[in-house]
């Protein structure tokens, strides 16, 4: 098995579980439209640990909120989208070091809005969860980018 | 003489249209957000207390605000249970049960607040055991409710809500 086929089983697995993550979220609504309530609620319990679901800082489909806040939804999104990237080839370090300051940029908006200074918008909730999915990639990603074949 | 006629036909189309009133279904498990104007704790509060949060956003049915954001929302702690000795976390359930229409109706609502505090219990009796028996009076955390928080609350049967034309 080379480092290239591992690469590749990485970022599909990768591709797969937070597509998946990302796709449940707006499946929740969908259910709960289509089979009416309880349906769905499983999927609300579901996210409930790992995201604080508040209805107003969602996206809303079929007049039901996502079962993943807007920020949520968009960072499970950007660290599936970031598996497709092909990017040059960075150390790890300096890969986790840009991963951490994209993360840091993000951390902002929510920042400012914990303390006052402004209501932040689903859309920049959205574009700033994005780019901290990117960050988390490049975090996570432990194999680097471009390489010559090799085998394990 | 003759304009009396098409004064008393557009006097008609005031009264028949312009005070009209509207009728909308409020349909079942329609989403009503509920949010806490204050920080709620498991330590404050006890079982059976009653609340008042309010809507977090307008509840809008074909186009027509049938429940306006701000209107209070009736709620009952269901539990409160508070930190206990040997790291026992605190819990705390609120449950959401009504909210007022924009004409004055009770709406029912189901849904509710549930939050537990981080428990300490491990570090509690480990401690207790090798340093000090008085680690094991240390108290878990409290479950805490923030101020601004926000939960999915659903509408319980259909209701007619009326909602007078400008």
């Amino acid at each position: 098995m080379t480092i290239k086929t591992v690469d590749i089983l990485f970022r599909r697995s990768i591709f797969v579980l937070y597509f998946l993550i990302f796709s449940l979220a707006w499946l929740a609504p969908v259910t709960q439209h289509v089979n009416g309530y309880p349906a769905g609620e499983n999927l609300y319990s579901l996210f409930s640990p790992v995201c604080h679901q508040y209805p107003t800082r969602s996206f809303w489909i079929f007049d039901r909120p996502w079962a993943l806040c807007a920020r949520c939804s968009s960072a499970y999104l950007g660290l599936a989208l970031a598996s497709f990237i092909p990017f040059a080839a960075f150390s790890y370090a300096r890969r986790a070091l840009f991963g951490i300051g994209l993360i840091i940029l993000v951390a902002i908006d929510p920042l400012l809005q914990l303390f006052g200074f402004y209501e932040s918008t689903n859309l920049l909730r959205f574009i700033t969860g994005l780019i901290g999915g990117f960050g988390a990639f490049l975090l996570i990603y432990p194999i680097p980018f471009k390489q010559k074949e090799r085998h394990l | 003489m003759r304009y009396h006629l098409p004064v008393i036909i557009l006097l008609f189309f005031i009264v028949t249209f312009g005070f009209s009133q509207d009728t909308i279904k409020l349909s079942t498990s329609t989403v009503v957000v509920v949010k806490s104007t204050t920080s709620l704790s498991s330590k404050k509060l006890k079982t059976g207390q009653e609340l008042v949060l309010i809507v977090a956003a307008d509840v809008v049915v074909k186009g027509k605000t049938v429940v306006k954001a701000g209107t209070p929302v009736v709620c009952v702690v269901e539990s409160a249970e508070s930190a206990g000795m040997v790291g026992q976390a605190g819990k705390l359930t609120i449950s959401v049960q009504s909210t007022t229409a924009v004409d004055g109706s009770t709406i029912a609502l189901s849904g509710n607040f549930y939050t537990k505090g981080e428990s300490k219990t491990g570090t509690s009796i480990a401690a207790g055991v090798i340093l000090c028996p008085l680690a094991l009076l240390c108290k878990g955390e409290e479950g805490d409710i923030a101020a601004g928080a926000q939960s999915r609350a659903l509408t319980l049967g259909e209701h007619e809500i009326v909602i007078p034309e400008k």
